[in-house]
């Protein structure tokens, strides 16, 4: 324990708390819009773009988040012309996420580069520098201030998308905002909890706060507070365990599924 | 700007359309005036929904065209509200009824008061709307698009889902907006509530649309300000 006393531990801790608060709040508006799957898909399909992104000396945060951007387009127009065949939804993004996941890893092979896929999908805290904290924290300052500013049109787009429409709201447009800032949090999420484990602190803590919740603005206090002690624990848990933190917070948050109430169908 | 009395509100001229190469609507023409009441009649499947759809700007006709008080629906779409038979709307969602009808008015909670004492939900403001009966979310649906000031409220099958009681209370609401001004076209297949305002029928028969005989008579109603009370 008293290692979190050291600097050594103080970024760390701090990225997992502003972490531990985008992603929920990201999140509660995610599963109120029903586009977890498509989350998901995203959180794999920025593998290529970063690995991409690493061999050619790019920022790995525009080329994560335009492989993911470039995934969800891809499943929406396949989706689109396969919109009569049965199940076809769900079979066509599955499909990508695999295949994202799988040609982020043979460019690794192919390309022969260093890359630590391990830190990649599961998160390195312990490796995470200054820059790493700038970034989640301009994140996270970016997601409160798109969910201030678009309130209201988050809500539609929640409650009722075709009455969206009605109305003229730029559905399009919204949900593909959206979209880009999901593939810049999870993106920026991959020094903490890494690819493969974000959608546990995007959904469990969002889950959580909406079995409770009232109204929206309740649901993202709450779903705040959930991923802020959520991802505390993790990391107090890592230092006394000696254990990965990126796991310990995901795993953290499956006793949260336990609490029921009015869960969002 | 308002509607002249003589002039239509809505109105759709040759309107076709077509699901892929499945013609539903051809050659449908319909005016709707300010104050009035149309009953789209036809059988399950005729094309009603679609109908309705198009006339709020949802579909796009294969042919023809949709204006409201002369112009182009595209930017005014709201001032025409459809209330669909079966909504696709996230009833789970975090809200309270006052909340759900103000979220019409840009958020304004002065608004929603009025509008759920019209139709019969005040008492039930402060609820979650996951709570509400079928009969009272399509109140809701009403309240909503009280708030939102639409000029014309499209409504599809309005009484499948409704017991008697609740028919005639309905049909009654649907009286006092005519009264005030609203265009009513609502579809339906069955009985209609005496309490429904004067009305033209139309009957929508393979694909178009034949404007049925005048009712014979009309019951006077003096509408209260709490029809549900």
């Amino acid at each position: 324990m008293a290692a979190l006393n050291e600097p050594f531990w103080l970024i760390p801790l701090l990225l997992a708390c502003c972490c531990g608060l985008s992603c929920p709040l990201l999140g509660t508006l995610l599963v109120l819009q029903r586009r977890v799957l498509s989350t998901n898909l995203m959180a794999y399909a920025v593998l290529p773009g970063v690995v991409i992104g690493q061999a050619l000396g790019l920022p790995t945060l525009l080329t994560g988040m335009a492989s993911a951007l470039v995934a969800v387009l891809l499943v929406e127009a396949l989706i689109a012309a396969r919109r009569d065949d049965a199940g076809a939804a769900e079979s066509v993004l599955n499909t990508v996420l695999s295949a994202s996941l799988g040609l982020g890893v043979l460019l690794v092979q192919v390309l022969d580069l260093p890359v630590d896929l391990e830190g990649l999908l599961f998160g390195d805290l312990l490796v995470a520098d200054a820059d790493d904290l700038v970034r989640m924290g301009l994140v996270l300052v970016l997601v409160l201030l798109v969910i201030r500013c678009g309130y209201q049109h988050w809500q539609w787009l929640g409650l009722d998308p075709e009455g969206a429409r009605q109305r003229e709201l730029p559905v399009g447009s919204l949900r593909l905002g959206m979209a880009a800032l999901t593939a810049l949090v999870v993106v920026s999420a991959t020094a903490a909890v890494g690819l493969a484990l974000v959608m546990a602190l995007i959904c469990g803590p969002s889950l959580a706060a909406l079995a409770g919740a009232a109204s929206l603005r309740e649901a993202l206090r709450q779903a705040a507070v959930i991923g802020l002690v959520v991802s505390l624990v993790g990391c107090v848990l890592a230092v006394g365990l000696n254990l990965p933190p990126g796991p310990l917070m995901a795993s953290c948050c499956l006793p949260l599924l336990l609490r029921r109430g009015n869960v969002t169908g | 700007m308002g509607a002249s009395v003589d002039q239509p509100l809505l109105q759709a001229l040759d309107l076709a359309y077509a699901y892929v190469r499945f013609p539903v609507l051809a050659c449908i023409d319909l005016e709707v005036m300010p104050g009035s009441c149309s009953v789209i009649r036809g059988d399950n499947g005729s094309g009603k929904s679609t109908l309705l759809q198009l006339l709020q700007g949802g579909l796009q006709p294969s042919r023809g065209w949709v204006r409201l008080e002369g112009r182009p629906l595209r930017g005014q779409r709201r001032r025409v509200a459809l209330v669909p038979q079966d909504p696709c709307l996230n009833w789970r969602y975090p809200i309270r009824l006052e909340a759900f009808v103000a979220l019409a008015a840009s958020g304004d909670p002065r608004s929603s008061p009025p509008a759920l004492r019209q139709v019969g939900l005040e008492a039930l403001a402060e609820r979650p709307i996951g709570s509400l009966s079928s009969g009272q979310r399509q109140r809701a649906l009403i309240a909503r698009a009280l708030v939102q000031r639409a000029a014309v409220l499209l409504l599809d099958e309005p009484f499948a889902c409704l017991d008697g009681a609740s028919c005639l209370q309905f049909g009654a609401l649907l009286r006092s907006l005519v009264i005030s001004g609203t265009a009513v076209v609502l579809s339906a297949h069955g009985e209609l509530p005496p309490t429904l305002p004067r009305r033209r029928t139309y009957l929508l028969q393979q694909g178009s649309l034949h404007l049925q005989p005048a009712q014979p008579s009309f019951t006077p109603w003096q509408p209260s300000t709490n029809l549900f009370g």
